[in-house]
């Protein structure tokens, strides 16, 4: 138990004194979370958007499809992504593999299925009304599907935020795909494993505690933009 | 001749819900679907309004097959439509009458002095800068009302637009429909039971089921 | 459409991008990199070269595939019979010895009399025989393997109650050996780096410079026949550079509280 005061203390001396490496890890974890969940939401929500508004054959099981993806763990994914970016996989002259790059493509597949699912019933608990209403003031397809978006606007927000936090706190990706380099690849997540694995509880505590801080700021954030 | 129904039907998962053999609504008139709940009125303005494409039949307007599945979004510009439990965006009351306006390409300026003329009518124009979220159901009602009139448009689509209101907003939007009818537009308008204002120019449907059951002669004959 | 898509994802890409030139990549075990070690190296070696070096901290095994698959320039490694393997199969070239130390195998302290032994072999078999709790690594790391071979040597086969396989890392299994008060076959440099820091009470049971228990630690360059990507005039500038008197020096000299932690492989000649 004693680790988890320590932790505490720990994070509040690192935050002071601006510890480097915790910077650095950090600022890692923000650009890859950041990127990764605004490509995933420009790929993701127009999906979800698409699957609650339209029917067609076999949307029910591509639904349920996506769902199962939520279930995916992190490292198989790592894995199927490490094999594409491999020097002998098809992306392997990219040389991609062991740089942020990389972690962010995990991340957005990671992401993605979070979005279709949360926005596609978000999206359906409203849709019809909203697009019925904007049609029969003389909406374009575009216009409805954007009064749509509009309306529920805060709720995709959250979406967003959910993926944000799940992908900033997610480690298997970030261990295998980036390999933990120090001061390049390294995030809280995978600096939280190293120390781990040195049996330094306290200062993997700590580091949490700042990683939930900035997801914790993320969320704060969401809420002043709610309010103007 | 305005809409002339052929044969049509629309099914909901395998159920008829609405069955059209031959039926023709004039121009420029006013014509009232009478029918209890689950009559079928609520889908027929909705195929009217181009929200629902006919499973089955054609219906033609002005002579021109309109309501296919190619060519019902165009045909949606033409047309407006009330709910019965209106649906308001986010934003202010004015905001929200002024929506359709824009999309028939007004500028913001002359879109705000319709919105709020068509407020007027509707006597809710003290509600403009009120948040949409916090009105009260007449109120809500009457505003979504005044967004759909606001429209220029050929035809009005009105599902029980009295239905939850007081009196007083009763008598105020009997004297907005009237006004329409003077403006020779096509007015089409669901209700539980026979309004006391309808003119007796007005035509009539009676739905059930789906189905016309009785011709306006009848309902007309019954207010003498 | 698409090509605002395709620019779209460039411009998001570019800042992350711009750092990744040309780098060469070694990939080492996790005993290497907590000893601290790499540090002092890696800025002796930018000192001279332009090249960045970018260590990816894993296991012997994963290291092992991410060289076989040409994804890293250089290994460096503990599990000689695989690398053997790994050199036989044409995957890498130029195997150099960098450094070493001796295995331990740490226990509780009450049992370190009873257990006194000139061979490492004969306290393996008093374990045994007695169902003492051991806890292997079990993750095919080096020190697993180093493991397996001594069980193997001394004609033993460490099976029940008593055997417990944590599929951890070193570090990990130490504590779970300190909460089991079991006793386990550990590197020098992590077992000491956990004790100075108080993490593990666990007290060396044999610590003797026992041949079967050597600990070698070997640079590796991946076949630059294999894969057209490796980076191979940097990975020979690196590779000598590891093995170069200064290189040594540093090994020498890397003390954490003043106890050395690795070995030179080749002298280190003081000026």
């Amino acid at each position: 138990m004693g680790f988890l005061s320590d932790g505490i203390i720990d994070a509040l001396s690192l935050i002071i004194n601006f510890d480097q490496m915790v910077l650095r890890a950090a600022n890692t974890t923000i650009q890859v979370g950041v990127i990764a969940t605004v490509v995933a939401s420009l790929i993701g929500i127009p999906i979800g958007f698409f699957l609650a508004v339209f029917s067609f054959k076999g949307k029910k099981i591509l639904v349920v499809l996506t769902q199962t993806l939520l279930g995916l763990p992190t490292v198989v994914i790592g894995l199927i992504v490490y094999g594409f970016l491999s020097r002998r996989g098809p992306l392997g002259f990219t040389d991609l593999l062991f740089t942020p790059t990389a972690i962010v493509i995990g991340l957005v597949i990671l992401a993605i299925p979070i979005v279709v699912v949360f926005s596609y019933t978000t999206i359906k608990t409203v849709d019809l009304r909203v697009r019925e209403t904007a049609f029969s003031l003389g909406s374009s397809e575009l216009k409805a599907a954007w009064t749509v978006i509009r309306e529920i606007r805060y709720e995709i927000l959250a979406v967003i935020l959910a993926a944000f936090s799940r992908v900033s706190s997610e480690i298997g990706i970030a261990l295998m795909l980036g390999g933990n380099i120090k001061g390049f690849t390294r995030t809280l997540t995978t600096a939280i494993a190293l120390e781990s694995t040195k049996g330094e509880f306290a200062f993997g505590i700590a580091l949490s505690i700042i990683l939930l801080s900035i997801i914790l700021i993320a969320n704060l954030l969401s809420f002043i933009f709610r309010k103007l | 001749m305005s809409f002339v129904f052929n044969n049509v039907r629309v099914d909901f998962d395998g159920l008829t819900a609405l069955n059209i053999h031959d039926l023709k609504i004039p121009k420029s008139k006013t014509t009232w679907i009478i029918g209890s709940n689950g009559s079928g009125k609520t889908t027929f303005l909705k195929v009217l309004a181009g929200l629902i494409i006919p499973t089955a039949g054609t219906l033609t307007y002005n002579l021109k097959e309109l309501i296919t599945r190619k060519n019902y979004k165009e045909y949606r510009q033409k047309t407006t439509m009330l709910s019965q439990e209106p649906y308001l965006f986010r934003g202010t009351v004015l905001k929200n009458v002024m929506y359709g306006l824009q999309n028939q390409k007004f500028t913001k300026k002359e879109s705000k002095l319709r919105a709020m003329k068509s407020l007027e009518h509707t006597g809710v124009a003290y509600l403009a800068k009120r948040d949409s979220k916090h009105l009260s159901v007449g109120e809500k009602k009457r505003v979504a009302l005044a967004r759909c009139v606001a429209i220029d448009c050929e035809t009005f689509l009105l599902d029980e637009p009295l239905s939850g209101l007081d009196e007083k907003s009763v008598s105020q939007i009997a004297n907005l429909i009237s006004k329409l009818s003077q403006l020779k537009k096509t007015l089409i308008i669901s209700s539980h039971g026979i309004e006391k204002f309808r003119d007796k120019q007005d035509l009539c449907i009676q739905l059930k089921s789906g189905e016309i059951e009785n011709s306006c002669k009848e309902i007309n004959q019954s207010i003498e | 459409m698409l090509q605002i898509f395709v620019l779209f994802f460039v411009l998001i890409f570019a800042p992350l991008h711009s750092t990744e030139a040309k780098r060469l990549k070694f990939a080492t075990t996790t005993s290497v990199a907590n000893s601290g070690i790499l540090s002092p190296l890696l800025f002796e070696f930018k000192k001279k070269h332009k090249t960045p070096v970018h260590a990816i901290i894993t296991g012997t095994g994963k290291a092992l595939e991410m060289g076989k698959h040409g994804d890293v320039d250089l290994i460096l490694t503990h599990a000689p019979e695989l690398e053997h393997i790994f050199i036989k199969k044409k995957y890498g070239i130029n195997k150099k010895k960098i450094m070493f130390n001796y295995f331990l195998i740490a226990g509780p302290l009450s049992y370190k009399p009873f257990l006194k032994n000139e061979n490492v072999l004969g306290v393996l078999e008093k374990i045994a025989k007695r169902k003492l709790k051991w806890i292997s690594r079990g993750d095919n790391s080096g020190t697993h393997i180093k493991e397996m071979e001594l069980w193997k040597i001394a004609r033993l086969n460490p099976r029940g109650k008593w055997y417990l396989s944590s599929g951890l890392g070193m570090g990990r299994s130490l504590i779970m050996a300190e909460e089991k008060n079991a006793f386990i076959l550990t590197d020098r440099g992590t077992y000491l780096s956990f004790l100075h820091r108080n993490k593990i009470s666990l007290r060396i049971i044999f610590g003797q410079k026992d041949p079967n228990l050597l600990n070698e630690y070997s640079l590796i360059q991946i076949n630059p026949k294999k894969h057209k990507y490796i980076l191979h005039e940097e990975a020979v500038k690196f590779s000598d550079f590891l093995v170069s008197n200064a290189a040594q020096c540093i090994i020498k000299n890397f003390k954490v509280k003043q106890v050395a932690l690795f070995n030179p492989a080749s002298t280190c000649i003081s000026k």
